[in-house]
């Protein structure tokens, strides 16, 4: 025993000094399984509590009743501020240490873009929102807004409103208030907000046995508008006109067009639909229908749970179709293709292409060189270079060599930007260089929240370039691939709001539809 | 020439490596050190990128040579504390623009997380599967493989050679020439108040579900982060902290020559010292050599070489389970009778017989065979697996935030700026 | 109402355990058990505690009926579990004294009072004035019933199943190895948290109002 343990000891003990560093190469994917074999969870209580519900509001519905546009002010233009994307409502959360409050109850509200143009205090300028609740069913309430010339809505008559959360960028001392149907009751509302997920998070205090009544489990009903923030507007809302001008939104229809840009619609309720079906014979607002938010034993809104179902039902059929295109397209052979240019005595951007596909990245590199040494601003070669350095760092032998590859592309990557001037030049870089962000390991170069960014920018490029018969699917690819990044960085909001984008498009390939039921989500064409 | 680099270029040196062992596993490491630490970096920090590679292979070279376990190791400690901190901060004010830790943050679950959290949060994790500390997920996962990955491997030896906080009372207590407070095995409770500092913060965590440790007790968030001081629980927070880390981490250790912080009162040290057994290293003691002089469990700074109760005569101590492995004891025992030794292996190496055997052989393929033999012995050796394995780990935290703060202090003498920004 | 009583107490009672084994564990270790005898006694002694502070909980509750519902506030609940937690901490500290410095004053009159078994039923009493979640749900059903009998059933079926997690501890006796160093390191630990109880989550708790 004593002889064998002579031997096996020091072996193991070489074997696990030997294992020391590959453990921490390979942090990436070592992380992902230790935290779903660990089951790592932090408490919700610091996030603001368990996610007791949570609603995805389209994209780029923030045209109010259809055809609202933003006022006209540098601030707003070309910006995405109005348009909430998700709402999350969370368990409340008892005896905590932090904060204002032990006993409290949050809600987040998250936008597609946020910017802070006029420094409002809480870190966004733009936006207004109420929440309207109702904790008692028919008990007690209003259907009309608290102040009557505000959002011009009014409230579905089975949940008239018990409570409304306030906020604005500019309130006072960094809160939003909650106010009482009656006005019997208003307390401040702790608000944060963070940037990088463009998501308030208003914190409303447990301290009022009205809104106590919500600890006993019931469901509550939830009304969530925004409107462009106007200080000398009531209640913050500001009007919108049939033409947009500096002190109001434009695009309104009718004198009773709502003041909301985008509010968060119930499944099954079109916002357009519903923002426009006031009266203007009668004078009567929109009526608008509730959020249901529910105890469930999961914490998770029944919506989701439904889709993921449908969507592992059909991700079968679509995988197989996906198979059969696969099989049925013959395989190009890029390789012989290249050869053919060269025999033909083509030479330029055609032949680095052929033989980037081709994967011969060496001689892409070669021929990226030769041209750039006779026309150095060339920024489709400066391009090819740095996607012929990227591709060849994954063909290295040694974790060395490729890790020089890898910041000789990064380096060649931002000269081709700083060449690339037109938005084509520019979408290629974004894809290309979001492609290689996210595929180089995240545990050791962190890019993946940067890959994102780039498909991101690159699926802004395409928005502004104008509709094209491929812009949908290009679109999608970009959406979807900056899911995916955002993914892979941890961001997994983020993920799912790009993922349930790319899922509104109709015209999706094989693959995308594939991609997204992976991912629990059911495309809006397969919905019908 | 002088005597002392003839010494570290000659064959063999007296306690130390041969010189090809020696070159093999500074060959090993620096290889990976050049990966870890100077292949990822870029620009202006390559230049601190080989300030640290040369420091790192510079220590352990001589730390190989000369034999001298203790010595270098301590040097490479401190520099893993000294180096943390500053670019643990100059992030925070770059990013946040205070060292404080706001609502918000917690909200966004981006604390950063440290491995005693682990010993304070494993409690409450078991029961109710939630770990009570605002941090990311990724965060936590990759902390945990980087502490259970060392300490599968080194044991509690993470104290000595990797903990980027234990270099500060590790320097304190080195500090002084005398102990001004005189605390020696004798003072059991002392060594055994870090197991009731464990029991403490993991019950009283578990009993609120919060990271008692975290939010009253760690003296290190002086120099990481500390929660917003903007009320009267704050206020006493902080001042716990302070009086803490200047008490515990400077004071007492400068006092006692002793490491208290780590001995008396880090839950994650005794958290470790539960885990110690199971790795496959040990540090040993000599019967045959050992005089029973006693110097060791004096010059141990965490009090763990114990003094036998019971058996008549027999003054050979025993290395307890919170022994940090440091190295001090070899260094101290004027007989050389401790060493690093393999779980299970006592006696002879693994081709110790094999060379016996050639030694009467003549001829150069003999001598060959016993010099390769030698070689392999050394580098199979259970000294020169673990102070790979704990230069290793340690350096990993030198590679990005001892880079780091090289790289600023390069910035400052340079553009008269320690931040980014 | 027997059985809800007791299914709730068993599907529930790991978070009552929680909430007391930072008392009922060091203070277990910290006092010499030879046999199985003495190991049964403490817990059962400690059980005991729980069972009064149960049963008088639970008729209140069910005879206070609807004045009993503002027990069930959090901020009330707060200032009642602080009064308790001065206490365990308060006795958790001058145990862990009288453990660890035997030779002071104070420690020689504590120790002259003191017996294990009174400690271990004083310590049941406390803590099962602890209200945690599985606690307030029992009470949440209770104070409808308007009825101080129906109220002690209640609360001892719903004492019953969470005593099932407690029984772990009449295996003290079996941990023969390193039990002296475990008896140390459990009267040191007794001081930590009775300073944590009675500071911290008591006094501080209590007055100044969040202070945990």
């Amino acid at each position: 025993m004593k002889n064998i343990a002579k031997i096996v000891i020091p072996l193991a003990a070489l074997t696990f000094t030997a294992a020391l560093p590959l453990a921490y190469m390979f942090m990436g994917p070592l992380m992902g399984r230790v935290e779903k074999t660990l089951r790592i969870e932090v408490d919700p209580r610091y996030s603001g509590g368990e996610v007791l519900a949570k609603f995805l509001d389209p994209m780029d519905d923030d045209r109010g009743e259809g055809g609202l546009v933003y006022p006209d002010l540098p601030a707003f233009q070309g910006k995405k501020v109005l348009d909430i994307v998700r709402y999350k409502v969370r368990r409340p959360v008892l005896n905590t240490a932090g904060g204002d409050s032990p006993d409290f109850w949050q809600m987040d509200v998250t936008f597609a873009e946020s910017v802070n143009p006029l420094n409002a205090p809480l870190g966004f300028s733009l936006p207004v929102i109420h929440i309207y609740i109702d904790v008692d069913g028919t008990e007690g309430g209003s259907t009309r807004t608290a102040q009557s010339d505000a959002e011009l809505v009014s409230f579905d008559p089975t949940h008239p409103w018990d409570y409304m959360i306030h906020v604005d960028g500019f309130a006072g001392k960094k809160k939003g208030y909650i106010v009482s149907f009656d006005q019997a009751y208003r307390r401040p509302v702790e608000v944060f907000f963070v940037a990088d997920t463009k998501t308030i998070h208003a914190r409303v205090e447990l301290d009022d046995p009205g809104i106590k009544r919500i600890l006993d489990g019931r469901s509550t009903y939830h009304y969530v508008v925004v409107g462009a923030f106007d200080p000398l507007a009531a209640q913050g809302f500001m009007p919108v006109l049939e033409n947009a001008g500096p002190r109001n939104g434009g695009g309104a229809r009718s004198t009773l067009t709502p003041r909301v840009y985008d509010w968060v619609a119930p499944e099954g309720a079109n916002q357009g639909r519903i923002l426009s079906s006031y009266d203007q014979a009668s004078g009567s607002y929109a009526t608008l229908v509730p959020l249901e938010v529910k105890e469930s034993p999961k914490g998770r809104d029944s919506f989701r749970e439904e889709g993921e179902k449908k969507a592992a039902v059909l991700s079968t059929t679509y995988k197989e179709k996906l198979r059969r295109e696969s099989a049925e397209t013959p395989p190009t052979d890029f390789a012989a293709a290249a050869n053919r240019l060269v025999e033909q005595g083509v030479a330029g951007m055609e032949l680095i292409e052929a033989y980037y596909r081709a994967r011969m990245f060496e001689k892409a590199e070669e021929a990226s060189r030769r041209i750039l040494e006779s026309s150095p601003d060339h920024a489709g070669a400066a391009t090819y270079l740095a996607m012929a350095i990227a591709g060849q760092s994954g063909q290295q032998k040694s974790p060395i060599k490729s890790m020089e590859f890898v910041n000789r592309a990064f380096a060649q990557f931002d000269k081709a930007f700083s060449l690339s001037k037109t938005p084509d030049e520019l979408l290629v870089l974004y894809q290309e260089r979001g492609r290689y962000f996210a595929a180089v390991p995240e545990s050791i170069f962190r890019k993946s929240a940067a890959a994102a960014d780039d498909y991101l920018k690159a699926a802004a490029i395409l928005k502004r370039r104008g509709a094209s018969s491929d812009q949908p699917t290009l679109l999608a690819d970009c959406y979807i691939n900056a899911a995916r990044a955002f993914a892979q960085s941890g961001n997994t909001d983020e993920a799912e709001i790009y993922f349930h984008k790319a899922a509104e498009f109709e015209d999706l390939t094989t693959g995308q539809i594939v991609a997204l039921l992976e991912r629990g989500i059911v495309p809006a064409a397969l919905r019908r | 020439m002088s005597e002392k680099i003839r010494s570290i270029l000659s064959p063999r040196s007296a306690a130390g490596f041969s010189l090809p062992a020696t070159l093999l596993l500074t060959l090993g490491l620096g290889s990976w050190c050049y990966m870890f630490i100077v292949a990822r970096s870029e620009g202006t920090s390559r230049i601190a990128a080989w300030i640290v590679f040369a420091g790192i292979m510079t220590l352990f070279f001589l730390l190989l040579r000369t034999g001298q376990v203790s010595k270098y190791r301590r040097y490479f400690f401190v520099a893993i504390a000294l180096l943390f901190f500053p670019e643990f901060i100059a992030q925070l004010l770059e990013t946040r623009g205070t060292m404080m830790l706001g609502a918000a943050e917690i909200l966004k679950t981006e604390t950063p997380y440290c491995h005693i959290v682990t010993s304070v949060v494993f409690l409450p994790w078991l029961v109710t599967g939630k770990i009570i500390f605002p941090a990311g997920t990724g965060a936590i996962a990759s902390m945990l493989i980087i502490w259970g990955v060392a300490t599968l491997v080194i044991g509690r030896g993470w104290c000595s050679w990797a903990c980027f906080y234990g270099g500060w009372d590790d320097g304190m207590s080195r500090l002084a020439r005398k102990p001004r407070l005189k605390i020696g095995i004798a003072n059991k409770k002392i060594r055994y108040f870090g197991f009731a500092m464990l029991a403490f913060v993991a019950l009283a965590s578990l009993a609120t579900l919060l990271p008692v440790y975290c939010d009253w007790l760690c003296p290190f968030k002086v120099v990481t982060e500390f929660g917003a001081v903007d009320s009267l629980r704050s206020y006493v927070s902080f001042l716990m902290f302070v009086l803490l880390f200047f008490g515990l981490v400077i004071v007492l250790p400068f006092l006692t020559k002793k490491r208290f912080q780590c001995m008396s009162f880090c839950p994650m040290g005794a958290f470790q010292s539960l885990l110690n057994k199971f790795n496959l290293y040990r540090v040993r003691v000599d019967k045959d050599k050992c005089i029973g002089c006693r110097i060791c469990s004096d010059a141990c700074p965490t009090l763990s070489l114990t003094l036998p109760e019971t058996e008549e005569g027999n003054r050979v101590p025993i290395v307890t389970s919170t022994c940090t492995r440091c190295g001090e004891c070899m260094t101290a025992c004027p007989k050389n009778a401790i060493s690093y030794g393999y779980v299970f292996c006592r006696g002879k190496s693994l081709f110790g017989g094999w060379r016996e055997k050639l030694k009467e052989k003549k001829g150069a393929a003999a001598a060959a065979l016993r010099g390769i033999t030698g070689t392999m012995d050394e580098l199979l050796s259970a000294r020169a697996l673990f102070v790979y394995s704990g230069f290793f780990i340690g350096m990993v935290f030198l590679s990005t935030y001892g880079t780091g703060t090289v790289n600023r202090l390069i910035r400052l003498a340079v553009h008269g700026s320690f931040l980014l920004n | 109402m027997i059985q809800e009583g007791l299914l709730l107490g068993l599907s529930t009672g790991s978070f009552c355990a929680i909430s007391c084994a930072p008392v009922a564990i060091p203070f277990i270790f910290s006092e010499k058990i030879d046999d199985w005898k003495q190991n049964a006694g403490l817990v059962g002694m400690m059980l005991l505690g729980r069972l009064v502070a149960y049963i008088g909980v639970g008729f209140l509750v069910g005879a206070l009926g609807g004045y009993a519902v503002r027990y069930l506030d959090p901020e009330i609940q707060r200032r009642l579990l602080a009064i308790s937690n001065t206490l365990i901490g308060a006795l958790m500290v001058a145990a862990g004294l009288m453990h660890n410095f035997p030779g002071l004053k104070f420690c020689r009159k504590f120790a002259s009072v003191y017996r294990p078994g009174w400690g271990s039923l004083l310590y049941g009493l406390f803590t099962g004035l602890n209200i945690c979640p599985p606690f307030f749900m029992a009470a949440s059903r209770v104070f409808g019933t308007g009825d101080g009998l129906s109220g002690m059933i209640y609360f001892a079926m719903f004492f019953i199943g969470t005593s099932v997690y407690f029984l772990p501890l009449l295996g003290v006796h079996l941990f023969k190895a390193g039990l002296q160093t475990v008896r140390m390191v459990a009267r040191l630990a007794l001081i930590l948290l009775g300073v944590y109880f009675f500071l911290f989550q008591g006094i501080f708790y209590g007055s100044v109002g969040r202070f945990q």
